[in-house]
C-alpha cells in the first residue's frame, strides 16, 4: 500500500513535467522517422515491425536511464525526501515506489510513441500485423524498466545528482552503444573465421539486458543448445539485472544518513 | 510516559562531533522548546529522532518505539515540519495533503486543513508558486494531518512574518491541549518563551541548560546586567571580574563594561574593577531579561548577524 501510494505520487509528479512532455515529442518523432526509413529505405529485404527493435532499444535505454537517475538523488538535495518520509513510509517503501512510479513513466512514454505512429506502421508494412507490433512494445519495455531500476540504484546509492547523472550517462553509453562495437569487433577480428559464433560468445552478448530475447529459437540454433540459451535464462538475466541493482543501492540507502 | 527519551545520543561527522553525549528527555503533553544558535546542533538531534540520519553511539525512544528500529510506528503517530526540506513544485496544495491523508489513512477533509494554517484559497495552485510562508504553512497542514501524539517542529516559523509566526503558535497550543506533546526547534527565545512549557539550550551539541520557562526566569531574577563607563580598560580587570564567583558573563568595549551578575555581587564587581585600574565613572544596573540568559548561554557561538539577533524578532 505505501510502496503504490509512493509510486503514485510519483507519477503524478512526473507527467507534470515539461521534460517528460520533450522526451515522449523525441521519442515519437524519432520513432516516426525510424520506422519510415526501415519499412522504405530497405526494399530488398522484408521488413517486419521487429526490424524496429535495435535503434528504438537504444533509445528506451536512454530514456529509462534518463528517467531514473535523478529519481532519488535529486530528492534527497532537495530536501523533498523529508517530507516522503515525514509519512508513515519506510526507506524500502520510497526505492520500489518510486522504482514503480517510473517504470509507469517509461510504459506510458513508449507506448504513447507507438500508439502515434501505428497508422504509420500500417501504411508503410506490406503486412501489418497487430500482434508482432505489440510483441515489439513488450520486449523494448524490458530494456526500458531495467535500465530505470539500474539509474534508480546509481541514484539511491550516490549522495548527490552530479555523480549519479555520470554514472547514468557512462551506463546509457556502455549498453545502449559501446557494446554492440566491442561485439561486432570481436567478432570479426579476434574469433577464428569459420567456426561460428561459439556459445560463450551468444552468451555474453545476451548479458546485456537488450539482448535478453536471443535465445536458441530466436538464433534457430535447434536443440543443441545449452541451459544458458534457452528462454527462460533470459528471464534470470533481467532478473538478475533488476534485483541485483535495486538490492545493493536498498542496502547503501537504507544505511546513509539522508540530511 | 515519556515522549522523546535520548540517553547518550552521539553524532559525529569525521572528525566534527554535531551532538555530543546527549540526554534528554521530553515528557507527554508537554510543549517542549529546544533552544540553541544556528549550529548548535538541533537539526542533527531532530534528524536523529525521524531516523533522517543515524545517531554514531546512543539510544533514541520516540513514544515507547526505538527511533532506529521501529521507525515505521514512529513516523504513524508523529507529524513532521523538517528543516531544509523542499515539497514538489508541479504538485498541488491538494496533492500534498491528498498524500499524506492517504498515508496516514486519516479522515481528514483537505480543504478544512488548508483553511487552518492559512492557505484555503490557494490550495488547487501549483506548490512552485507558493511564496516560501505558504510552503512552510502546507507543510504544517500535512504535518497535522491524522491529530498526530506528536508534532515534531524544525524551526517552523522560518519564512513566516509575524502574524504567521503568532498563528503557528495558535496552532501549536490548540495542538497541545488535544493532547498532543510539541516539540519544537528555534534560535529565536520569543517564539519557545510565548508558548512553551518547557525548554532545553543547546549550545555546541551539548545541552546548557533545560528547565521550565518559569524556572528559567526565576533562576535569572536574581540576576543584574550593571553596565559600567571606565576611563581606561587595563585586561587585566576584564580577567579579574571574570573570575568573580557570582559573575556569569563580562563583554567589553573600549570603554564600557556589561556584566552580568548576581544581584548581591554587583558592589563587588565594581570595587574590582576600581582595584583593577578601570576607574569607574558612571555605572546603570538592569534586570537581566530571558533573553540576555539566552544569549549568556550561547554567547560565544551565537551567530550575530543581523537576522539571527534573538531580540530582533522580540522586539516585533
Amino acid at each position: 500500500m505505501s510502496i503504490l501510494l509512493v509510486a503514485k505520487k510519483d507519477f503524478q509528479d512526473a507527467i507534470r513535467s515539461l521534460t517528460l512532455v520533450a522526451v515522449v515529442g523525441i521519442f515519437t518523432a524519432f520513432l516516426a522517422f525510424y520506422t519510415y526509413y526501415e519499412f522504405t529505405m530497405t526494399p530488398l529485404t522484408t521488413t517486419t515491425a521487429f526490424d524496429l527493435y535495435q535503434s528504438t532499444a537504444n533509445a528506451v535505454v536512454v530514456i529509462g536511464t534518463l528517467l531514473g537517475y535523478k529519481s532519488i538523488a535529486g530528492e534527497r538535495e532537495s530536501g523533498s525526501l523529508k517530507f516522503l518520509l515525514g509519512a508513515p513510509h519506510t526507506r524500502r517503501d520510497v526505492v520500489l515506489g518510486k522504482f514503480l512510479g517510473r517504470v509507469a513513466v517509461v510504459v506510458v512514454t513508449v507506448v504513447i510513441g507507438f500508439v502515434v505512429v501505428s497508422p504509420h506502421y500500417v501504411m508503410l508494412a506490406a503486412s501489418p500485423s497487430v500482434t508482432a507490433y505489440v510483441g515489439l512494445i513488450g520486449r523494448l519495455l524490458v530494456p526500458g524498466v531495467v535500465f530505470v531500476a539500474v539509474a534508480l540504484a546509481l541514484s539511491a546509492a550516490s549522495r548527490s545528482t552530479t555523480v549519479a547523472m555520470w554514472g547514468a550517462i557512462v551506463l546509457a553509453i556502455v549498453f545502449a552503444f559501446a557494446w554492440d562495437m566491442v561485439r561486432n569487433v570481436i567478432e570479426s577480428f579476434m574469433l577464428p573465421p569459420d567456426a561460428g559464433i561459439p556459445n560463450w560468445f551468444r552468451l555474453i552478448t545476451r548479458f546485456n539486458p537488450k539482448y535478453f530475447y536471443l535465445d536458441a529459437q530466436t538464433l534457430e540454433l535447434g536443440n543443441a543448445a545449452p541451459f544458458y540459451l534457452e528462454p527462460w535464462f533470459g528471464g534470470v538475466i533481467v532478473a538478475g539485472w533488476l534485483l541485483i541493482p535495486l538490492g545493493l543501492a536498498y542496502l547503501l540507502f537504507e544505511r546513509s544518513d539522508l540530511a | 510516559m515519556t515522549a522523546i527519551e535520548l540517553r547518550g545520543v552521539t553524532k559525529q561527522y569525521g572528525d566534527v562531533t554535531a551532538v555530543a553525549d546527549l540526554d534528554l528527555v521530553v515528557e507527554e503533553g508537554s510543549i517542549f522548546g529546544f533552544l540553541g544558535p544556528n549550529g548548535a546542533g538541533k537539526s542533527t538531534v531532530i534528524n536523529c529522532l525521524l531516523d533522517y540520519i543515524r545517531p554514531t553511539e546512543g539510544q533514541i525512544s520516540v513514544l515507547g518505539h526505538d527511533a532506529q528500529e521501529e521507525t515505521l510506528a514512529v513516523r504513524e503517530r508523529t507529524g513532521v515540519l523538517p528543516q531544509g526540506f523542499d515539497l514538489y513544485d508541479r504538485l498541488t496544495g491538494r496533492h500534498h495533503l491528498e498524500f499524506m491523508i492517504d498515508s496516514t489513512g486519516a479522515a481528514d477533509d483537505p480543504e478544512a486543513i488548508a483553511e487552518r494554517v492559512g492557505i484555503g484559497d490557494a490550495i488547487d495552485r501549483q506548490v512552485g508558486g507558493y511564496s516560501r510562508g505558504m510552503t512552510q504553512r502546507l507543510i504544517l497542514g500535512t504535518a497535522l494531518v491524522g491529530q498526530p501524539d506528536l508534532l515534531i517542529l524544525d524551526e517552523p516559523s522560518t519564512g513566516l512574518d509575524p502574524e504567521g509566526a503568532h498563528e503557528m503558535r495558535e496552532i501549536v497550543r490548540a495542538e497541545a491541549d488535544r493532547g498532543a506533546t510539541v516539540f519544537f526547534s528555534s534560535h529565536i527565545l520569543g517564539q519557545v518563551e510565548a508558548v512553551c512549557d518547557e525548554v532545553g539550550i543547546l549550545q555546541n551539541g551539548s545541552l546548557v541548560a533545560e528547565d521550565t520557562v518559569d524556572g528559567l526566569r526565576n533562576a535569572i531574577e536574581a540576576e543584574t546586567t550593571l553596565t559600567a563607563a571606565v576611563e581606561q580598560l587595563p585586561d587585566a580587570a576584564l580577567a579579574a571580574v571574570r573570575a568573580l564567583a557570582d559573575v556569569s558573563s563580562v563583554s567589553a568595549t573600549d570603554t564600557t563594561v556589561t556584566v552580568q551578575c548576581a544581584d548581591a555581587a554587583k558592589m563587588t564587581v565594581l570595587r574590582e574593577l576600581e582595584t583593577a585600574g578601570a576607574t569607574v565613572e558612571d555605572f546603570e544596573l538592569t534586570e537581566t531579561s530571558l533573553e540576555e540568559l539566552f544569549l549568556t548561554y550561547t554567547d560565544d557561538e551565537t551567530d550575530t548577524s543581523d537576522h539571527d539577533r534573538p531580540g530582533e524578532v522580540l522586539t516585533q
